[in-house]
């Protein structure tokens, strides 16, 4: 199967034109030694057999009787059927970047209606088109501290996700940044008075997670903003979209930039991929903020109308001076947030919120019949940390009957964490599930 | 706004989505409390159901895209996106899994990605892979952290300055710097490549790599990239290769063969996945071997007849990415390649050259093509002359395409071409298709000396007319609870 539609005679035609012999007279620039090397591809197939290829290799992933209850930043949530059915329309999926604001009215309206949204999430002042996904924002958004504050400290808390800790370092590792950790209290929240001994004058930025990696809520707000005002930092925050529909925000705690991953907004899990960065600021950071922005304007005819806008930051334009190398972005991804966020509307996802809050303390209360412990006392949204000693062995049973219970920490945290769990639920799960797991455990622990 | 083109968030209703039926609010207040829910929660409309689907589908009608029409939009190789690619890609074997599911839950995603990964070597002609950059300047970002790695290795830290053209698509100074290098440009000669006597000046110790699209941005192929090659190699510099113009090359010529150490492929350019107004994209790297302890982690690997995520390799630069990458874009870039082959591979880099050849050779009667010899799969006219003559530019005759129902053409870059208007018109396009355009680009420059006051007010007839972007800029609107506070 290919997709050029050039008759034989169409491609002689053109040859003609041209006055050449054959096609490879267009190559004589590249060298004899390297000209059509051999390629060890197979050879093409039919859309049939390709269908059937891809079937194939999806099954052998064996999940059809698979119940989970992992996060860990990727999450189960039911994607509504308008989503895919409005987000597959080729206008919205085989447009290019919307240069052309007379023919992208489309891509530019949800796009601003996306940032409406995040703005009134995170209760900053703006946000952009998108970021590849939650690790890459929370990097960038080190990355603004230290263009914009004189200090080199970068303190993060030792709740934020620990793949996201490793994408900071890596973004931060061509810089003259010092990265610091600040531990967690027994709670399961940022330890505040550790946090005190490390702030100076030299601190760029601190980083929390709301909720945090362990499911905790990170509910001292007044405190962190009261360090905020004592020490000028630029306080960042990365959060859960769906907790902070409920949860107090930036005009609480003070937060100058939140970013955070958008999966859970009408994405599938997909392996982790694609993700959906979201990216908000205070208006004082909006010229240094990295990424696409689409803002309201008015066109020859006085017509209101859609633009990328403050391009002066970005890359085409400032070069190596640009605030950030970002280009495509996922802006797919954040159309299909902007229509689960109005699908859904201030019922719905309240809602939604109401539903993982019940759902979830469901899940705690089966586990905690079966010997589980919640391991913090930190209130928590739709995840959260528990223990058993006999932890590994149960989830390593349970998953012989399909049921992943969560995640294991100790891959994440070492040896220490081996009787922990990190566990979550959401919206997704009907009584048969919790029926189902109750059965299993009922069988795995004696 | 007017009424026909309401926001979502001016529509109100009662009717939502709802998941269960209770006392949202109350359940809210009896778990979490007050010190923790927010009393103002986020004032988001509530709109039924259909009335968001013709929300939604109405702005999709003011979207051009290529399942429109032709989008000839340089550099950004707009072809035809197959249909299958996005079935096979929602299969919800692949949809529900999640990224740390135990191994023997995703054996399938791990045996594609490790395909996918040895046809991306192939292709590219180098011997190591990671899928995990997720754009085409993520990748960039890769590769340039590599080879800062593989300098520091080797204990050349005074290896700090990146060369490229002037020529260089803006993401490649700009990924260098986020890298912590110099940026040095080098001026093309008058053939729009490489000039290597001034490239030999400025190659020296202090030379950690050099970054190049080849062909390059004006659509040309650079006849001198071994000798470039080996300029670089003589001082252990590293030479990466932009894949932005892959399209041009599949099956023609390897990278790796040219004296690449390092390249960045576009799945959204090259292999056919849709572009999604601005993304998800794909930007997978190779490298030649000795640079492969320093990929990120982590890396799929094969161990008999299992597959295995690799997370122990010391050297890597780290991770660069929240998860394994944009799957769903490899699953359709996977298809892609399984279905045209390596025959179809190589005849899609061939018809997409000989329609950009066809197209040049058909317009330098009617406008001047800067750098007159065979291209590869774009090239690049200047409206230089007819703006000296009548004062319409590049921007008027773009904007005057989309009256005729075509995207316009990459406009004003290179940089280094007064006036350019840059063409890639893909290998999926019939020949009715490039003669049509063609004919319209002709009748267009009549235009221009016929009624110069047409093409600045183009377009006419499309959604909306030209847009006030200093306005835009001036006046910051991007927040509809801040733009709109007093309606």
């Amino acid at each position: 199967m290919h997709f050029f539609p050039h008759l034989p005679e169409n491609e002689i035609k053109i040859l003609k034109e041209l006055n050449v012999q054959n096609i490879n007279e267009l190559f004589s620039d590249i060298s004899s030694q390297n000209i059509n090397p051999e390629l060890k591809i197979p050879e093409g197939m039919s859309e049939l057999e390709v269908d059937r290829l891809l079937s194939s290799k999806a099954l052998k992933n064996n999940i059809s009787n698979v119940l989970s209850f992992a996060g860990a930043g990727i999450y189960p949530h039911y994607v509504p059927s308008v989503i895919d059915e409005i987000s597959g329309r080729g206008e919205y999926y085989t447009a290019y970047t919307p240069y052309q604001p007379e023919v992208s009215q489309g891509t530019l309206q949800t796009i601003y209606e996306f940032q409406s949204y995040i703005c009134a999430l995170t209760g900053l002042d703006v946000a952009n088109a998108s970021m590849y996904d939650g690790a890459t924002a929370l990097a960038e958004a080190c990355l603004l501290a230290l263009a914009n504050k004189k200090g080199k400290k970068i303190i993060l808390s030792a709740g934020v996700h620990p793949e996201y800790k490793k994408v900071i370092q890596t973004y931060l590792s061509c810089t003259d940044a010092e990265i610091e950790e600040v531990g967690l209290n027994e709670h399961g929240t940022t330890d505040i008075s550790k946090l005190k001994t490390i702030l100076d004058k030299d601190t760029a930025a601190v980083v929390i997670s709301n909720p945090n990696f362990f499911g905790n809520i990170e509910n001292e707000y007044n405190e962190f903003l009261n360090l905020k005002n004592e020490f000028g930092f630029i306080f960042i925050g990365s959060v859960n979209p769906v907790a902070q529909f409920v949860l107090k925000n930036s005009k609480h705690y003070g937060f100058d930039v939140v970013t955070g991953e958008g999966q859970p907004l009408g994405m599938y899990q997909s392996f982790g991929g694609p993700c959906l960065g979201f990216f908000a600021a205070s208006s004082k950071y909006a010229r240094k903020m990295p990424g696409r922005i689409v803002g309201l304007t008015t066109d020859a005819d006085g017509k209101d109308c859609f633009v990328l806008t403050l391009q002066a930051r970005e890359q085409h334009i400032r070069r190596d001076k640009a605030t950030s190398n970002i280009c495509s972005n996922q802006a797919l991804c954040a159309s299909r947030a902007t229509m689960y966020m109005s699908l859904l509307g201030k019922t719905g996802m309240q809602n939604l919120a109401a539903v993982n809050l019940k759902k979830s303390r469901r899940l705690l209360s089966i586990l905690e019949k079966y010997g589980f412990k919640k391991v913090f006392s930190a209130e928590f949204f739709n995840e959260f940390t528990v223990s058993h000693n006999q932890a590994e062995d149960i989830y390593n049973k349970l998953l012989q009957k399909d049921i992943v219970l969560g995640v294991k920490l100790s891959d994440f945290h070492g040896g220490s964490y081996n009787d922990k769990l990190l566990v979550c639920c959401t919206e997704n799960f009907l009584d048969e599930d919790f029926e189902r797991l109750e059965k299993s455990l009922k069988e795995v622990i004696k | 706004m007017n009424s026909d083109k309401k926001m979502i968030f001016q529509k109100t209703s009662k009717n939502t989505f709802l998941f269960e039926n209770i006392d949202s609010e109350k359940t809210i207040n009896e778990i979490l409390g007050n010190d923790i829910i927010n009393e103002n929660i986020p004032d988001f409309p509530d709109v039924p159901e259909n009335e968001v689907v013709r929300h939604y589908l109405k702005l999709s009608q003011l979207n051009f895209s290529v399942d429109n029409g032709f989008y000839p939009l340089g550099s950004c190789t707009m072809k035809y996106n197959p249909k299958i690619n996005e079935r096979v890609a929602v299969n919800p074997g692949f949809l529900n899994t999640h990224p740390y599911f135990d191994e023997k839950h995703t054996q399938g995603n791990l045996e594609l990605m490790y395909e996918l990964g040895e046809y991306l070597k192939d292709i590219t002609g180098m011997d190591a892979v990671t899928l995990q950059p997720v754009a085409g300047a993520h990748g960039e970002m890769t590769g340039l952290h590599i080879i800062r790695k593989y300098h520091e290795k080797k204990g050349n830290t005074h290896k700090n300055i990146i060369i490229m053209p002037d020529s260089a698509h803006g993401t490649n100074p700009a990924s260098a710097a986020l890298a912590g290098f110099k940026v040095v440009e080098i001026p093309s000669d008058e053939h729009g490549c490489i000039d290597i006597e001034k490239l030999e000046k400025v190659v020296d110790e202090n030379t950690a790599g050099f970054m190049v699209t080849n062909p390059n941005t004006l659509g040309l192929y650079d006849r001198n990239i071994m000798k470039i090659s080996e300029i670089f190699h003589k001082v252990d510099a590293v030479l990466y290769y932009d894949g932005a113009n892959l399209n041009a090359i599949m099956g023609k010529v390897k990278p790796g063969d040219m004296g690449f150490d390092i390249v960045h492929m576009n799945l959204h350019k090259t292999f056919s996945t849709p572009h999604g107004g601005g993304g998800p994209g794909s930007g997978p790297v190779t490298v030649k071997k000795r640079l492969a302890e320093y990929l990120p982690v982590p890396v799929v690997e094969k161990k008999e007849h299992n597959y295995f995520l690799n997370f122990d390799k010391p050297d890597s630069i780290g991770r660069i990415h929240s998860y394994y990458g944009n799957f769903q874009v490899l699953v359709k870039a996977y298809s892609y390649i399984r279905m045209l082959g390596r025959e179809g591979l190589k005849k899609s880099s061939e018809m997409a050259v000989l329609n950009a050849n066809f197209m040049a050779a058909r317009l330098k009667e009617h406008y001047y093509l800067p750098y007159d010899r065979i291209c590869m799969h774009e090239f690049v006219l200047s409206a230089k002359k007819i703006k000296k003559d009548t004062g319409v530019s590049a921007m008027d005759i773009a904007k005057r395409l989309l009256d005729y129902g075509y995207h316009a053409p990459t406009m004003y870059f290179p940089l280094i071409v007064e006036e350019a208007l840059m063409i890639e018109p893909t290998e999926t396009e019939t020949v009715e298709n490039l003669e049509k355009f063609c004919d319209v680009l002709i009748k267009i420059k009549q235009e221009c000396y016929d009624n110069h006051e047409l093409l600045h007010q183009a377009p006419v007839s499309t959604p909306i007319r030209r847009t006030d972007d200093v306005k835009a800029a001036r006046q910051p609107k991007f927040n509809f609870f801040n733009d709109f506070n007093n309606d």
